[in-house]
Order: structure tokens, then C-alpha cells, then sequence
């Protein structure tokens, strides 16, 4: 056994020599990060459910009837050609009349000598452009075009869901930190523990000429050991769990496989620090 | 047999007890390579606190402390490392580790080393045998007896033939039978070449050629 080896056999043996410690750690920092991981998802979900509400935003504009069909036609091109459009709907008079009597059942205008109902442009969005803010200054670039009479899109709707998204991420931050500082916390104290029963055996080692790092490797990987299956056990329960429930109009969004890779990795980066910290403290 | 340069060098050394009381005022004491120093005090005198300061585990509030040649710091975590490596230690500060096996506890000092696996399994085996307890080799420390526990830590200490043992109380709750084994034990490892500081509340009956004597009175070596 090397240098190398030796805190890796000690940390093997702190594990296997306090059984239940080491799975009271295990179940407890599980818990932890299948708190985390039901959270993320929520999250992610939540943002999925949202953006596609937002993805179904369009602006109409409407134009006076004083202006020729000539005209919007060019007005047409100008604003398809805009940053954001994805695409135009023209609707006609007519057109604006046969909707309303489809939506009604009845056509509400018999009787008026003239159709009142006007021209009208219905403006489709690319996604990533659909936010309140450019929404506005969207509208503020067509509202200066001659010939438009009146813009309407639901910026209210849209900033509301803004806000509830800022409110989710805000949500799923605090939470992932208290949960991150707790998991943190859990195995500075668990390694001071397993420190203490350690004691002896350190101190011996030191007056034998042990390094310091030498004696907190075999905790740091301790730590580390905790976390990295605590996180990895939690991802594979989540995903057997999913695979047994469906839910109906409400898609659930993993974090992709690359996300989960980085968040066990850090969980495990996290547990070795804190194992440093929890026999540093110790020592 | 002792050579100029000493190994160990205290030169006036003061230290105050927890409590509060002068534990040493002035206190001087040089050992060479291969010289042994029995230090006889009785308890409360200072002995083990004489042993912590040589190994760097208690600093003392005044006076120098020269382990082999350069002075002692034991705030240079490597630095203390490396000179507690020079040093093998039987009782007092020095303990088995007693959920560890006899094997165990004596193939630490390779590891700390970083001897390869090869080398430190023929030289456990080989002080297992020099010191008579291989039968012994599996056992948990903490079923050992007394005397079968300071053998052990005799074997620990030369395992990785570190140049000075630090040996405190080696006698104390020795059958006679027991203690011979160690006094003839602590003979051999002097004529080796160890250099030696035994610590002890009365006469050891260790007789060494050229051993010097020192009784702790009123926190210096006379």
C-alpha cells in the first residue's frame, strides 16, 4: 500500500468499521439531493409549461381604412422583414367578418351598409424574441409606420408569466442553496465525527511523522464518497420513479444527462471540500 | 556509542503547566547519535512534558530546541514531519492503535514512509520474528497485555530504524518476567546504535556502557 493507497484504505475502512454512520449519511444526504433533484425538475418544468404558453404570443395590427390594400402590402414586407417575425397573416375585411360570424354564429353586422371591421396584420414571434420588453420596443417600431391605426398583443399576460418565472428561479436558488449549504454542513459534521472516533489512531500517525494532507485525504474522500452516491442514487430513483407515473397535459422535464453528470460531479467536489473542512476543523 | 553532534539539543527551556506552576526553568539537556539518557523524575515532574517538547507536540514558552541540527518548528507542519519521522517512541505520548492488528500497528511507520508493499510486509515479518511475536501478529493491540503492548511498541519504534527512541516509563506495571524481556530488549537496541531517551519515575536496572543519568529537581536536569 503506497502513499497513494493508504488514504484510500482508511477512508474504505472508516466507512466499513461504522456501518450505521455511513448509512445514516448515505440516507440522510439522499434525501437531501432527491429534495434537490424533485425541485430542479419542478423548475424545469414550470419554465417548459411557461415558454410554451409565451411561444403561442402574437401582435395584430390594424390599419385605416383610408389606406390602400396597395399599401399594406408594403407595410407586409416591411415588418416581415423585422428582427423576431417568423411570419404574417394578412386578414381582409371579408375575412375579418367571416371570423366573427364563425366565433358568433351569427353575423352580428346584417344590416350595416358598410363593413366597419378593419384590415388587419397577425404578427408571429420566434421564441427566444418573446419577451415583454422586446415586445414593447416592437411595438413601438410599428406604431410609428403610417397607416396603423392600433396595435394589440397581451403584454400584461406575458409579464405576468415574467414574473412568475423570476419568482420560480428565485424559488429554486434560495432552496437549492439551503439544500447545498445543508449537505455542506451535514458532512462537516459527520467527518468531525468520524474524526472523533478516529482520534487515537491520527494522532498516532502524526507522532509517527504522518503529513497532515495524508490524514485528511482519507476523509476528503469519505466525504466525497457520501455525496457522489447520495446524488448519483437520488438521479436513479427519480428515473425509476418517472418511469412508473405519467401525468396528463403536464410534461416533465429532466435536467439533460450532461446536467446531471455536472450536478453529481459537484456534489461529490462538494463532499470533499466539506470533508477537508469537517477534519481540518478537527485536527 | 556517542558521537559530537548532538541530535537532540535543549538549551534553557522554560515551560509552565496548564495549571499555571514552572514545569521547567532553564532546563539543558544534549543527546549524540547513538548516546542514551535516562532521565529519572517523579510523577509530576516534567518527564512526559520533557518527551512532547522533543517531538514537537508542546512548545515550550522559552529557550531552543535543536532536533538534529536544525531548530524545531512546530508550526512547519513538514518540517515537524519530517523530524517526527527521525523518532521512534515507546510510552507516554506513544500508544498502540488499538483497534489495529500487531501487523497493522507495525507496518505504520513504513507507510508513513511510503515503503512499497513488498518491502514493508518482509520487514514486519522480519521484526515480527526479531521480537518474538509472530504468534501474535493478528491480534487486536487492545487484547494485548501490558508487557506484549510495550514489546509491540519497541517493535513499532525500530521498525523503520529511525536514529532516536524516546522511551518513557518502560517499566512501569512490568511483571518481572516481562520487564527483563524489555530491559534486555532496550539493551540490544542501544549497543545497535539508537540513541536513546528513557524517561522514569525510579531506577530502570538498565545498565548501559556510558549512559548518562539525569534526576529532574526543581525543573532542571541534575
Amino acid at each position: 500500500m503506497s502513499s497513494f493507497w493508504y488514504p484510500i484504505y482508511k477512508f474504505l475502512r472508516n466507512v466499513v468499521s461504522r456501518p450505521l454512520a455511513a448509512a445514516t449519511s448515505l440516507l440522510s444526504l439522499f434525501l437531501l439531493f432527491l429534495l434537490f433533484d424533485l425541485v430542479w425538475i419542478a423548475a424545469q418544468t414550470t419554465d417548459g409549461y411557461y415558454r410554451e404558453r409565451i411561444a403561442t404570443v402574437e401582435m395584430e395590427l390594424f390599419f385605416d381604412d383610408a389606406f390602400s390594400d396597395s399599401s399594406v402590402a408594403v407595410i407586409r414586407e416591411t415588418v416581415r422583414a423585422l428582427d423576431g417575425v417568423e411570419s404574417i397573416d394578412y386578414m381582409s375585411k371579408e375575412a375579418a367578418r367571416q371570423r366573427l360570424y364563425d366565433l358568433m354564429g351569427t353575423d352580428l353586422l346584417e344590416g350595416f351598409n358598410d363593413n366597419p371591421l378593419p384590415r388587419s396584420l397577425t404578427i408571429y414571434f420566434h421564441d427566444r424574441f418573446l419577451t415583454s420588453d422586446w415586445l414593447d420596443s416592437f411595438a413601438e417600431r410599428v406604431d410609428n409606420i403610417n397607416g396603423v391605426t392600433d396595435i394589440y398583443y397581451p403584454r400584461a399576460w406575458v409579464q405576468k408569466i415574467e414574473l412568475t418565472l423570476s419568482w420560480v428561479d428565485r424559488a429554486v436558488f434560495y432552496l437549492g442553496l439551503v439544500i447545498f449549504v445543508t449537505a455542506i454542513l451535514y458532512i462537516v459534521h459527520a467527518i468531525r465525527l468520524s474524526v472523533r472516533v478516529h482520534e487515537e489512531e491520527i494522532r498516532q500517525m502524526r507522532l509517527m511523522g504522518s503529513g497532515n494532507m495524508s490524514q485528511y485525504l482519507a476523509f476528503m474522500y469519505e466525504g466525497k464518497f457520501y455525496t457522489l452516491i447520495a446524488a448519483v442514487v437520488g438521479w436513479v430513483a427519480i428515473h425509476y420513479g418517472l418511469g412508473h407515473v405519467s401525468f396528463q397535459n403536464i410534461l416533465i422535464i429532466l435536467p439533460s444527462l450532461t446536467d446531471i453528470v455536472y450536478m453529481c460531479i459537484g456534489a461529490a467536489l462538494a463532499g470533499f471540500i466539506a470533508g477537508y473542512l469537517g477534519a481540518r476543523r478537527s485536527f | 556509542m556517542g558521537t559530537d553532534a548532538p541530535i537532540v539539543e535543549l538549551i534553557d527551556i522554560t515551560l509552565t503547566s496548564d495549571a499555571g506552576w514552572r514545569v521547567f526553568t532553564g532546563l539543558n539537556l544534549a543527546v549524540s547519535a547513538g548516546e542514551a539518557a535516562i532521565i529519572v523524575g517523579p510523577t509530576g515532574s516534567g518527564k512526559t512534558s520533557l518527551a512532547e517538547i522533543i517531538c514537537g507536540a508542546r512548545r515550550p514558552e522559552a529557550g531552543t530546541v535543536l532536533m538534529f541540527g536544525d531548530t524545531l518548528n512546530i508550526r512547519r507542519k513538514g518540517h515537524l514531519a519530517a523530524i517526527r519521522r527521525k523518532i521512534g517512541g515507546i510510552g507516554g505520548l506513544y500508544k498502540l492503535i488499538s483497534n489495529q492488528s500487531v501487523y497493522e500497528n507495525l507496518q505504520a511507520p513504513l507507510i508513513i514512509r511510503g515503503e512499497s508493499a513488498a518491502r514493508r510486509k518482509q520487514r514486519v515479518i522480519q521484526t515480527l520474528e526479531e521480537f518474538n511475536l509472530g504468534a501474535k501478529r493478528h491480534d487486536k493491540a487492545r487484547m494485548l497485555s501490558r508487557g506484549e503492548q510495550i514489546i509491540v511498541m519497541l517493535a513499532r519504534a525500530v521498525i523503520a530504524t529511525p536514529p532516536l527512541l524516546i522511551i518513557d516509563e518502560p517499566m512501569a506495571g512490568l511483571d518481572p518476567e516481562t520487564s527483563s524481556r524489555v530491559l534486555e530488549t532496550l539493551k540490544r537496541l542501544a549497543v545497535a546504535g539508537y540513541a536513546m531517551i528513557i524517561l522514569s519515575t525510579g531506577r530502570t536496572g538498565l545498565e548501559i556502557p556510558d549512559a548518562k543519568e539525569y534526576y529532574i529537581l526543581d525543573g532542571a536536569l541534575q
